[in-house]
């Protein structure tokens, strides 16, 4: 749908394309690294992890499944992967998770028309985590930004393991309600 | 495990955080569910929307030259394994089954009648599902097969072999079909350490591994 331009980007850094390879790089290595260093709150460590998903992402272009979601999606996730674990020997001090919530999005102008809609898509899912009760909220970033397990939120937050995946769950139950239900305003 | 068990643990399914054992349980469950795998799905485009929330950060200066280096440098090494893989596997006697291991003519140095070295592991999923089973002939330069025979997702996963230190070696790519696949090929190895070979999927993540005794 919203990334047919990624697509063949993606296609052509496989291919050996340097012209292609270069302008996937510049594409998302901003967004890459972004969510790298948010995870790991290390530059150095998130300069490593944001190298090797974009290497990944050209070692495994191949299977990529365009049903399965767009190549920024698959890529964040190939880098939220690496960052959780570059994480799980040092798992940092108390994270407060609200900061990402209040973040501001705004697109640059600079993306496909299709990275627009994305964007509108995390506008109303920013949306939808601020109506939610702060407990469920906290939770459902520690553990979908942060890459934090059930375990982690619950030390993070204080809270008995139990209580951390039911906060976890009804959050995304919730979001569901409003996310997959709701039609995007005109 | 019910439906209503894996709609329970669809949310962190989706978030990627289950843990092995559950997550292995549930993915059976959902392969052969298709309302459990459409409620999957829409937690998951939840899920695939909240890494868009961490903030775009300009990385340091030079990282798009190293990035670009590295797929140059990476390019040229899988050219030169392939070459060397060929000649290995010419040369090579790798006859290995999966339900028992032979001795493999391999690796033989001083002309004598020792058997060669073989070792072969079950690979494991989640809590101890045998997934299926790798094999390895040879010290220094391996034959290795790897059978996987267990419910995994269609698709294609990267073999790595893993060291105690660290270091990681992709090998090779296996693809899964009705659950089922088979890799074979060649691998240089640590001699007297121990090694783990993992199966990764297209997002990184580690479905399954198997450990390799030192010898």
């Amino acid at each position: 749908m919203w990334s047919v331009a990624d697509e063949a980007l993606l296609a052509g850094m496989a291919a050996g394309d340097p012209d292609a390879s270069s302008a996937f790089v510049a594409r998302f290595q901003r967004r890459v690294f972004g969510l790298a260093v948010t995870i790991t709150r290390d530059p150095r460590v998130a300069e490593d992890v944001a190298q090797e998903a974009l290497l990944r992402a050209w070692r495994h272009a191949a299977a990529y499944d365009p049903r399965r979601g767009s190549v920024a999606t698959w890529l964040l996730t190939i880098t939220r992967n690496l960052a959780i674990d570059a994480m799980r020997v040092r798992r940092p001090q108390v994270v407060d998770p609200d900061v990402l919530v209040s973040l501001p999005l705004a697109a640059t102008g600079r993306e496909p028309a299709e990275a627009v809609t994305v964007l509108e898509d995390v506008d109303r899912l920013r949306h939808a985590l601020a109506d939610l009760p702060t407990d469920q909220r906290r939770a459902i970033v520690l553990a979908g930004v942060l890459g934090f397990s059930a375990r982690e939120v619950a030390e993070n937050e204080e809270i008995p393991l139990g209580t951390a995946k039911t906060r976890i769950r009804t959050a995304m139950l919730r979001l569901r309600a409003v996310l997959v239900t709701e039609e995007p305003a005109e | 495990m019910s439906c209503a068990t894996v709609r329970e643990r669809a949310p962190e399914l989706a978030l990627g955080i289950l843990s092995g054992a559950e997550r292995a349980e549930v993915l059976l469950h959902v392969n052969g569910c298709a309302r459990c795998q459409a409620f999957v799905d829409e937690h998951s485009e939840i899920a695939d929307l909240l890494p868009y929330l961490a903030p775009e950060v300009e990385p340091p200066a030079g990282f798009e030259r190293h990035v670009l280096a590295a797929l140059r440098g990476d390019r040229r090494r899988n050219a030169r394994r392939w070459v060397a893989a060929v000649a290995a596997t010419a040369a090579a006697a790798v006859v290995v089954s999966v339900a028992a291991v032979r001795v493999i003519d391999a690796g033989r140095d001083t002309g004598s009648e020792a058997a060669p070295v073989v070792r072969s592991v079950s690979m494991t999923g989640g809590d101890g599902h045998t997934v299926g089973r790798v094999t390895v002939s040879g010290r220094s330069t391996a034959a290795v097969v790897v059978n996987v025979d267990y419910a995994l997702a269609d698709g294609t996963y990267a073999l790595e072999l893993r060291r105690a230190a660290g270091a990681a070696q992709r090998i090779g790519d296996l693809s899964v079909t009705g659950g089922r696949g088979e890799w074979r090929g060649t691998a240089a190895l640590s001699p007297h350490r121990k090694l783990t070979l993992a199966m990764l999927d297209a997002t990184g993540a580690v479905v399954c591994e198997a450990t390799l005794p030192a010898v």
